[in-house]
């Protein structure tokens, strides 16, 4: 267990240094990544100097750097936690994604715990009973679920969920944007701005994972282990939630493990429509703004997040399926 | 288990049919009977079919362009011959989906902005197939280190933050800045072959090990042979069926970009993704601007992945549907 | 529990003293597929006795495991089951769940065919075997421990303490079964069924656990009812044995009658294709030609008859029912009935006496 969690460390490192690699060809080698800025006559020349020089693009006299010679100095910065300044903020970037984070973490534990149980219970469902009306509406709706982009969801709940719902019944069930009102910090209050992010992002991966669940669930259905715990003489809701779910959950925790980049391709959205002050919306300003160190940086903790979700994927699994010891 | 009997749950017995590649002998030209199985199997799928013809409805529509197009195309505010108009109009006789907020009118700009967002769509598809079967077929064909090297590959793009990546190429990559509709389908169809190649990898895997392969191998027959004859067109109707897909995930994906303000440039040309971003901010004043455009995605989304789901029916009747 | 006087008696008690434990009658169950509606079992009647053992043998598709999963109303939900199964009187066929439930695993126990996936690979046996324990109340949670322990030990699992921890992968086939057989075991039922208990294991291993299903039952005293394909499994340890064919019973009778005067002709087919190592090496294996006839189209009149060597054209218009087998003048049962050795075919008579040839099979299936 303990080697297999330690390997998957050393290949998401291996993957860090390719991500480091594909980042700074991108955004420093390919192109001028202070094109933009220049041109800006609100940037002074002094700035782009000082930039310059922070992302060794040039020397202390002015001179252009080698690109193997940037990139060692940029990745030696990156080790030591050092991912530079941002020039619009005029903050570290470290302290910019810190402060990013917790909001997005918040919908990111929404958007697991949300899509994961109201996916397991709609599949299940679907499973236990196949081929109801139940089945079918499940299945229709999972259908409309992934053929819609989450922005639609995001509008459409901020507006008439909450906007609309509010102009018409005058109850204010859900906020449109932020995290909390100012002045009433308190739990209710957050969860209300939370619950419609949350959704826009769960609605994509419920209607996914629901239909793995269901089809997982089938196949455990027809295993012989399941007749032998009929065989026992327990009851079927005993059959279904000890011996049929635990091993339905297997396949998809597995799909759950690399759904950590899908979550942030929907934060961007869910953020900007809400105004959320994380991490997709710190992205998409650093990426208006061609803020490029908070773009690098970014992309990195991102990447380290996404492989860090996968490792915790994966020694889950190793706790629900005692088949599976790495060694 | 001697009775195949034992499952809990009636569950519908699924007809078998004779696997294709069991009939592609080594000199025999491919006919077209397993093809007819499938394109049975694929017509008697109502929901496919009604799909379908929608799709076919939806890209006639799109293309009948031209017709409306001396029809108030995008002139702001009034031009010779046609009639004054005012922004976020409601639908009308001369605006059947009103106007948008600069007073261009809106039927036009959906027919244009689908045009645009299914041929991405198509194009992204199309180029991330090519490189999926490549990849794919090159890695499960001769197996070993290039395996293993372009498999790491794979895996290495999709543990990738990919819509960020999209992102930052079209804000730092100098040939792919601007929104153009060349530099959107570039970018995604860089992101977008992974899944693919993994799948033709996987199908190529055991083809290779098929007795017909090994038989014209014996026979002397060339890699490029096999792979033309025996490998490709084996893989054909899963590699269909992704390609299907993947038209899908390549719409929603151009129209998130656009609705973040990244993808195809609005100033250029409209889609139905970069429509919903402006839309979105006046939904209430004028909400049939975030619908109609919503709708086309939706729909044509929607109707893509059931044909998606029929042919994957129609080839491997046995599998069960579980997402993508 | 049984009671432990019983044990000895049970082998020994006439049936008229007991009466059936389990009374099958006139079952029949069909399923809908495809190509109309199926019947896989068609009118089966049978009784067993405490601590008897039945066996019932047949080819793959014949009906008996459907049988045995009826007993116990484990089919399919949608699965049409008429007839009677009286199990100490109450009859389970439409029976509600809470009294089905009651007597599974309690009462009446199963084990099955491969035991590596009839044991949920993610549980503890420990957890499987004390789940049956306390869904039946047999002990309290804190003793559930100590008994599955005994019960591990008493199927001749070594270091139980250890064993009962580990999780059915990390068992071998035969000792799955073991474990299978300890679940079964947990609230000492009256009746056991054995689904194939040894087809899926190795040879050798095949004796170890009928040799533990018959020390078993010699202990407790329950009745086993044992399902096989193989009349190797049977000989020797039921008492009596029911031949399915196409979803009936097409010979009952003592197992020592049937395996010496068989009077079925799909019987004799079954002995004689049966492994005799002592048989000279040329008449070892004679199988029956063709295979069995799918549930779904069984052929008209007597369903063996497209394989039956011995068919006239009567076999293939009249459907034979169970009638006295021509020598079941051995079987001398006082009380009538319970012992019969009764055979479905017209020509029995005349299949014994050799008074007709045998012949090609007409068709073959």
């Amino acid at each position: 267990m303990l080697s297999h969690v330690v390997r998957r460390v050393l290949t998401g490192i291996v993957t860090l240094f390719a991500v480091t690699i594909v980042v700074f060809f991108m955004v420093t080698a390919v192109g001028d990544p202070l094109a933009e800025l220049r041109s800006k006559p609100s940037v002074s020349q002094v700035t782009i100097k000082k930039l310059e020089q922070e992302f060794h693009l040039k020397d202390a006299n002015g001179k252009p750097v080698p690109l193997v010679t940037r990139y060692v100095s940029w990745v030696g910065d990156l080790a030591q936690g050092d991912l530079g300044t941002s020039f619009h903020e005029k903050r570290p970037v470290t302290e910019l994604l810190a402060r990013a984070m917790w909001p997005t973490a918040q919908l990111f534990l929404g958007w697991l715990i949300v899509s994961f149980v109201i996916a397991v219970l709609v599949g299940a469902y679907s499973a236990i009973k196949p081929y109801t009306l139940g089945d079918r509406l499940a299945s229709g709706a999972s259908f409309v679920g992934f053929s819609a982009p989450v922005f639609f969801w995001a509008v459409l709940f901020q507006y008439y969920l909450a906007i609309e719902l509010t102009r018409i019944t005058g109850i204010k069930l859900f906020y449109v944007s932020g995290m909390v009102t100012p002045g009433q910090d308190t739990i209710p209050n957050r969860l209300s701005h939370l619950a419609l992010p949350v959704m826009t992002l769960a609605i994509a991966t419920i209607a996914q994972w629901s239909r793995y669940e269901r089809s997982s669930m089938l196949d455990v259905i027809r295993a012989d282990y399941i007749r032998t715990a009929r065989a026992k003489g327990l009851s079927k809701w005993a059959v279904i939630m000890r011996h049929a779910l635990r091993n339905a959950l297997l396949p998809l925790v597995t799909v759950i493990g690399v759904e950590a980049g899908i979550f942030l391709g929907g934060a961007f959205v869910t953020e900007k429509v809400y105004s959320w002050p994380g991490m997709g919306r710190l992205f998409i300003k650093a990426i208006e703004q061609s803020d490029f160190p908070v773009v690098m940086g970014w992309l990195i903790v991102a990447t380290i997040f996404v492989i860090v979700f996968g490792i915790i994927t994966d020694v889950v699994y190793s706790f629900l399926d005692p088949r599976i010891r790495y060694d | 288990m001697t009775e195949s009997f034992h499952d809990p749950l009636e569950h519908p017995k699924v007809p078998t049919i004779v696997p294709a590649d069991d009939h592609a002998g080594e000199e025999v030209p491919f006919t077209d009977s397993p093809f007819s199985i499938v394109r049975k199997r694929f017509f008697a799928n109502r929901a496919a079919l009604v799909a379908l013809a929608i799709l076919v409805l939806i890209v006639i529509f799109t293309m009948s362009y031209p017709l409306f197009a001396n029809y108030v195309v995008h002139s702001t505010y009034s031009e010779p011959g046609s009639i004054s108009v005012l922004p976020y109009q409601g639908p009308s006789a001369q605006h059947w989906l009103g106007t948008d907020d600069i007073s261009r009118d809106e039927f036009l700009r959906i027919l244009k902005g689908g045009q645009i967002s299914i041929f991405v769509g198509l194009a992204v598809a199309a180029v991330s197939t090519v490189i999926g079967v490549v990849i794919g077929s090159y890695s499960g064909f001769f197996g070993g280190r290039a395996d293993r090297t372009l498999m790491s590959v794979v895996d290495f793009f999709l543990s990738l933050p990919v819509i960020a990546l999209m992102l930052t190429a079209t804000k730092f990559v100098p040939i792919l800045k601007g929104g153009s509709v060349f530099s959107v389908v570039v970018i995604l169809s860089f992101f977008s072959w992974m899944i693919l190649a993994r799948v033709v990898r996987g199908e190529t895997l055991t083809l290779r090990e098929r007795e017909y392969v090994h038989a014209a191998r014996m026979a002397g027959a060339s890699t490029w042979r096999i792979i033309t004859r025996h490998v490709l067109p084996n893989i054909a109707g899963v590699v269909l069926v992704q390609a299907t897909l993947s038209v899908a995930i390549a719409i929603i994906t151009e129209s998130t970009l656009s609705f973040l303000g990244f993808g195809v440039s609005p100033a250029l040309t409209p889609t139905w993704g970069n429509m919903l971003n402006s839309a979105s901010d006046v939904i209430s004043r004028s909400p049939i601007l975030f619908w109609a455009p919503a709708l086309g995605i939706i729909v044509t989304v929607m109707c893509v992945n059931f044909v998606g789901d029929g042919l994957r029916d129609a080839f491997d009747p046995k599998s069960i549907r579980g997402g993508q | 529990m049984s009671d432990p006087n019983a044990t000895a008696a049970a082998s020994t008690a006439s049936p008229a003293d007991v009466g059936p434990i389990l009374r099958v009658e006139d079952l029949k169950v069909s399923f809908k597929s495809e190509e109309g509606e199926v019947r896989a079992v068609d009118g089966v009647s049978f009784e067993m006795s405490k601590g008897e053992t039945l066996a019932i043998v047949g080819e793959s598709g014949s009906g008996k495991s459907v049988t045995s999963l009826a007993v116990m109303s484990l089919l399919p939900l949608k699965t049409k089951i008429t007839g009677k199964v009286l199990f100490e009187g109450v009859d389970l066929v439409g029976a509600d769940e809470k009294t089905l439930q009651n007597l599974r695993g309690n009462r009446i126990s199963m084990i099955f065919q491969d035991p590596l996936t009839a044991l949920n690979p993610v549980l503890t046996i420990e957890r499987q075997i004390s789940e049956t324990l306390l869904k039946h109340k047999m002990v309290t949670k804190s003793k559930a421990p100590e008994r599955v322990a005994e019960l591990l030990d008493l199927v001749g699992i070594s270091d139980v303490k250890q064993r009962m921890k580990q999780y059915a992968h990390e068992f071998s086939g035969g000792m799955c079964q073991r474990v299978m057989i300890a679940m079964a075991m947990a609230c000492e039922p009256d009746l056991l069924i054995a689904d194939e208990p040894t087809t899926a294991l190795d040879v050798t291993v095949q004796a170890q656990v009928l040799d533990l299903l018959d020390h078993l039952q010699e202990r407790t005293g329950m009745a086993l009812l044992l399902i096989s394909h193989d009349l190797g499994v049977v000989a020797g340890r039921a008492d009596r044995v029911n031949v399915m064919y196409a979803g009936r019973v097409v010979e009952t009778g003592s197992i020592d009658t049937v395996f010496e005067a068989p009077a079925m002709p799909y019987s004799i087919g079954l002995l004689a294709s049966n492994t005799r190592l002592d048989a000279p090496l040329e008449e070892r294996l004679v199988p029956i030609p063709g295979s069995p006839p799918s549930p779904s189209a069984r052929p008209s009149g007597c369903a063996f008859h497209p394989r039956c060597t011995y068919a006239k054209d009567r076999c293939k218009v009249d459907d034979p029912v169970l009638r006295p087998a021509p020598q079941s003048g051995q079987a001398t049962d006082p009380d009538g009935g319970l012992l019969a050795h009764l055979g479905a075919c017209h020509y029995m008579e005349e299949v014994a006496s050799g008074s007709v040839e045998g012949h090609e099979p007409e068709e073959q299936v």
